[in-house]
C-alpha cells in the first residue's frame, strides 16, 4: 500500500529521528506526516533492532511503543539510558497502553513525553517539536 | 439403622460409673438409644471401627491417657462426630478446655439423670449436624466467592487489554484518515473532505468509549489514581477544543467558548478534568439539534475558591424528575435521537466520579424547552480552598473515615530543585484518591491521609520503603532521600477544628521547627547494617535519628544531640554498651534519658537493667520490638514528668 516514492533520502545535515513500533501503519504515518520537515525518520519494527539502529544513526529523538516484540518499550529504554553514548537522547513514549503504573516507571526511567494513542497529529507534533526545531522542507509538493 | 435411633458409644473405664449411666441410658426406654460400652481407648477404636454410631459419651480418665488428649485420640480416629464428655466433679476447667476442642457437651457425672443425658444426647446430635450444614455451605460460599472474585478478576484484566489492543488500529485509522483529509495525498473535492471528517469524528467516538471502559473499570476496581497538581483552566480548555469544534462542525452547531479573563489557577489531575469537560461537551453536542449553540465556559466560582467550568446548551433540556437520573449508568432516555449516535450511557457516571477526585462537585440545571448547563468545580491552588474542598468531599462520602493524619514529607536539602515533581507523584500515586497532597515548597510536601491510626505506622513504613525501591530503580539521576514525619492525628467528629488549624500551621511552616511529636533517637551499634535497618524503622514511624559507631561515639553524640530515646548495643568497641550506660546515667544531661539495651546474650538483661536501662531486647530480635520498647520509654518518660508535675 506504500508508494515507493515514500522512501527516505537520508540528508546527512537533517535532524534524525528513530521510530520504534511493530506496527509499520503507526511508523508510515509518522513518516509521512514529517515528509514535510527537515527530518530524516528511520523506521524500526522491534525493540531491539530500534536499539541498534539508536547506536547506527545516533539520532536526535527517538519515538517508540511500548508492546513490541522482541523487546518491549520498557527494555528499550533501559537499555538506551543505561549506556552512556544513547542516555541523553530525548525518548517519546506512544503507546496504546495508558494505565499509570507504566506511565510513572518510563517517566522515572527519564523518558521526556508519555503520550497515549491515538492522539491528534498536531499533539504529537507539538510534542517533537519540544526537543527538535521542524523546519519547513521547501522541495516538497 | 432406622433413622429415629440412635447408637450411642460410652467409653469409661470405670465400671460402676458406667453402669449407672447405662442404666440412665436404658430407663429413657421410649427415646431408642442403643448404647455400647467401651472399657478403654484400644476397645473403643476398635468398636468406633466395627460399627458406625451417632454419638459417643466419653469419660476423659482412661488407662491409656488422661485428660484432653484422650478427645483428640479419639478426634484422631474419627473426625465427623458428636462427643459429649463426662467428668468428675473437680473437672470444670477439663470440661471447658474440651469443648473449646471440639466436644459437643460436657456432664458432671453426679448430674446424669435420664432427663439430662437424653437432652443432651439429643442436642449434641442436632447442634452436630448444623454445624455440619453450616460446614459445607461456608465452603460452598468460600469457593463461590473465590470463583466470582477470579471472574471478576478476568473480566477487568480483558476490558484492559481489549481497550489498550483497540488504540492501534484506531490510531492507524485516525493518523491515515486524517492524513488523506488534510490533503497530504492529493487534493480533495468538498464532500469527500466532510465525509473523512465523519470518519475521524466516530473514530473519536471510538476512542473517547474505550477511555470510558478503562475508566470505569478501574474506578470499579478503585485502581484509578490520581495525580492533582497546579493546572490552568485555560490550558484545559485549549487541549479538547480542537476534538470539540469538529464534533459540533459536522453536527451543524454553534459552538462558541468564553473563559473569564485572569482565572486563578486550579488544583487537580489534568487529564481527568479534561475526560470529564469532554464528556459534557460530547454530550450537550450530541443531543442539540443542528442550527442550536453549544457554549464552553470557565468563572470564577460564587465562594472563590473554585473555578467553575460547564457546557450550556440550547437543546431540548432534562425533565426535572430525569435530572437525578443521568448520573446512573447505562442510564439514557428515549430521545428523537437516532440510536448510532447513542455511547454506553457511561460518560456522565464517570464525570461524577472523576470530578469528585478533583475535589470538585457536579451541577446540573435544565429547563425543559430553552436547554441544559452541566458545570463541576475544581478547587483553587491555595491551601485554604484545598482543605475546604477536600473536607466537603470527605464528609459527604458514604463512609466518613475516623481519623484524619497530617503527615510531613521532607525531601532531602541538597536534592536537585526538579526532583520534587517525582516525590509528589510518587506520594499520590502510594497514597489512595481519598488522601490530599500539598506541595509547600520544594523541599517539603504535606500528606493528608485518613488511613486508619492503627495502620499509618505501617503506612509510613511502606511509603518509606517503597520509596527507597523507586529511588534505586530510577536509573537517569538520584533521587533524594525523603523522611516522614507524622504531625498529628485526630478525630475527625469531634476534633475538626483542631485539625484545620494544624493543616494551616503546617502550611505555613517552612522549617522542622516547632513541631511538638517530633523525637530524636540515637542508635549506638558496630554493626552499620543493623544500624541502618533500626534508622529505617524508626525513620518510618516519624523519628528522627542519630547513629554511633560505638561506645565513645554514643557517650559524645548522648551529650551534644540529647536525643529522647538512646538504643545501645552491648558489644562495641571503644567503650562498651554497659559502661556507657553507666557513665549516661552519671550524667546530668543524660541521666534521665530512657535507655534500650540489645545484646546476644540473655546473660546481660539483669546487669543493664540493674544499672538504669529501661528496656532489655535480645539478639535477634524483630526491629519492631525495638520500636515498641523505644515507643513505651518515651511513654513512661512522659507519665513520670506528668507524676512530678503533679506533685
Amino acid at each position: 500500500m506504500h508508494d515507493l516514492n515514500l522512501v527516505p533520502t537520508v540528508e546527512n545535515t537533517f535532524p534524525n529521528i528513530v521510530c520504534i513500533d511493530d506496527d509499520l501503519d503507526v511508523s508510515w504515518a509518522i513518516e509521512l506526516r514529517l515528509k514535510e520537515f527537515k527530518v530524516n525518520v528511520f523506521r524500526t519494527y522491534y525493540g531491539v533492532q530500534g536499539f541498534w539502529e539508536t547506536m547506527r544513526v545516533k539520532p536526535q529523538l527517538i519515538i517508540t511503543d511500548n508492546r513490541m516484540p522482541q523487546g518491549n518499550g520498557d527494555y528499550v529504554v533501559e537499555c538506551l539510558k543505561r549506556n552512556p553514548d544513547t542516555q541523553n537522547i530525548p525518548i517519546i513514549v506512544y503507546s496504546g497502553q495508558s494505565d499509570t503504573s507504566l506511565k510513572q516507571r518510563m517517566l522515572g526511567l527519564g523518558v521526556n513525553k508519555f503520550i497515549t494513542k491515538p492522539v491528534e497529529f498536531t499533539e504529537l507534533q507539538g510534542e517533537i517539536e519540544t526537543i527538535i526545531e521542524l523546519q519547513p522542507r521547501l522541495d516538497f509538493f | 439403622m432406622r433413622e429415629d435411633t440412635i447408637n450411642v458409644l460410652l467409653i469409661d473405664d470405670d465400671l460402676a460409673d458406667a453402669t449407672l449411666t447405662l442404666s440412665a441410658l436404658k430407663k429413657y426406654d421410649y427415646s431408642k438409644i442403643f448404647p455400647q460400652h467401651a472399657v478403654n481407648l484400644t476397645d473403643a477404636i476398635c468398636c468406633l471401627r466395627s460399627t458406625s454410631f451417632d454419638l459417643i459419651l466419653l469419660d476423659l480418665g482412661l488407662p491409656e491417657c488422661v485428660g484432653i488428649e484422650t478427645l483428640s485420640r479419639i478426634r484422631r480416629e474419627i473426625k465427623d462426630i458428636p462427643i459429649i464428655v463426662l467428668t468428675g466433679l473437680s473437672d470444670e476447667k477439663t470440661a471447658l478446655e474440651s469443648l473449646e476442642k471440639g466436644a459437643q457437651d460436657y456432664l458432671c457425672k453426679n448430674d446424669v439423670t435420664s432427663q439430662t443425658l437424653s437432652r443432651s444426647i439429643r442436642y449434641a446430635i442436632q447442634r452436630h449436624n448444623l454445624l455440619g450444614e453450616l460446614r459445607t455451605a461456608n465452603g460452598l460460599l468460600t469457593k463461590k466467592n473465590q470463583r466470582l472474585a477470579k471472574l471478576y478478576e478476568t473480566a477487568q484484566q480483558f476490558v484492559d487489554n481489549v481497550s489498550h489492543e483497540f488504540r492501534t488500529p484506531l490510531t492507524v485509522i485516525r493518523e491515515y484518515t486524517s492524513i488523506i483529509r488534510d490533503g497530504l495525498s492529493g487534493p480533495l473535492t468538498e464532500s469527500q473532505t466532510s465525509q473523512l471528517d465523519s470518519i475521524l469524528n466516530r473514530t473519536d467516538d471510538l476512542s473517547l468509549m474505550v477511555d470510558d471502559m478503562l475508566d470505569i473499570s478501574k474506578l470499579e476496581a478503585g485502581l484509578l489514581s490520581v495525580w492533582r497538581r497546579e493546572c490552568s483552566v485555560k490550558e484545559i480548555i485549549t487541549n479538547v477544543q480542537h476534538l470539540l469544534r469538529r464534533k459540533a462542525r459536522i453536527k451543524g452547531i454553534d459552538f462558541t467558548i468564553s473563559v473569564e479573563p485572569e482565572l486563578p489557577n486550579v488544583f487537580c489531575d489534568e487529564e481527568k478534568a479534561r475526560r470529564v469537560l469532554i464528556n459534557l461537551a460530547v454530550n450537550a453536542i450530541k443531543f442539540t439539534p443542528a442550527g442550536e449553540n453549544v457554549e464552553m465556559w470557565a468563572r470564577l466560582g460564587e465562594s472563590c475558591s473554585c473555578v467553575e467550568v460547564g457546557v450550556t446548551d440550547t437543546g431540548p433540556g432534562i425533565h426535572e424528575e430525569n435530572l437525578n437520573l443521568i448520573f446512573e449508568r447505562f442510564k439514557q432516555f428515549d430521545t428523537n435521537i437516532h440510536s448510532s449516535t447513542k455511547g454506553f450511557g457511561l460518560g456522565m457516571n464517570i464525570a461524577q466520579e472523576l470530578t469528585r477526585l478533583n475535589l470538585g462537585e457536579m451541577n446540573v440545571q435544565s429547563i425543559v424547552g430553552q436547554g441544559s448547563t452541566f458545570s463541576f468545580t475544581v478547587p483553587k491552588i491555595d491551601p485554604q480552598s484545598l482543605i475546604e474542598q477536600y473536607l466537603n468531599q470527605i464528609l459527604r462520602s458514604n463512609d466518613i473515615p475516623h481519623h484524619i493524619s497530617l503527615l510531613l514529607a521532607n525531601v532531602e536539602s541538597n536534592a536537585k530543585s526538579n526532583a520534587h515533581p517525582v516525590v509528589d507523584e510518587f506520594l499520590q500515586q502510594f497514597l489512595r484518591s481519598r488522601d490530599l497532597v500539598y506541595q509547600i515548597d520544594t523541599k517539603q510536601l504535606l500528606l493528608v491521609t485518613v488511613c486508619p491510626k492503627n495502620e499509618l505506622k505501617e503506612l509510613l513504613y511502606r511509603i518509606t520503603n517503597d520509596w527507597s525501591n523507586f529511588s534505586k530503580n530510577y536509573p537517569s539521576e538520584t533521587l533524594p532521600d525523603i523522611t516522614l514525619q507524622m504531625i498529628g492525628s485526630w478525630d475527625l467528629q469531634t476534633q475538626k477544628a483542631d485539625f484545620v488549624s494544624a493543616y494551616y500551621d503546617s502550611v505555613s511552616i517552612n522549617d522542622h521547627h516547632g513541631i511538638t511529636d517530633f523525637r530524636k533517637v540515637l542508635v549506638a551499634d558496630d554493626d552499620p547494617e543493623l544500624v541502618q535497618a533500626l534508622m529505617l524503622r524508626l525513620g518510618a514511624s516519624g523519628y528522627e535519628t542519630i547513629s554511633a559507631s560505638d561506645g565513645k561515639i554514643a557517650l559524645e553524640k548522648a551529650v551534644s544531640e540529647k536525643p529522647d530515646v538512646i538504643i545501645l548495643d552491648i558489644r562495641m568497641p571503644n567503650l562498651n554498651g554497659l559502661e556507657a550506660l553507666q557513665e549516661l546515667k552519671k550524667n546530668d544531661i543524660t541521666k534521665n534519658t530512657p535507655v534500650v539495651m540489645l545484646s546476644a546474650s540473655i546473660r546481660d538483661q539483669q546487669k543493664t537493667l540493674d544499672h538504669g536501662a529501661s528496656f532489655f531486647i535480645s539478639k535477634p530480635y524483630d526491629s519492631k520490638d525495638v520500636l515498641s520498647a523505644v515507643e513505651a520509654s518515651l511513654n513512661t518518660q512522659t507519665t513520670n514528668c506528668k507524676t512530678l508535675q503533679m506533685i
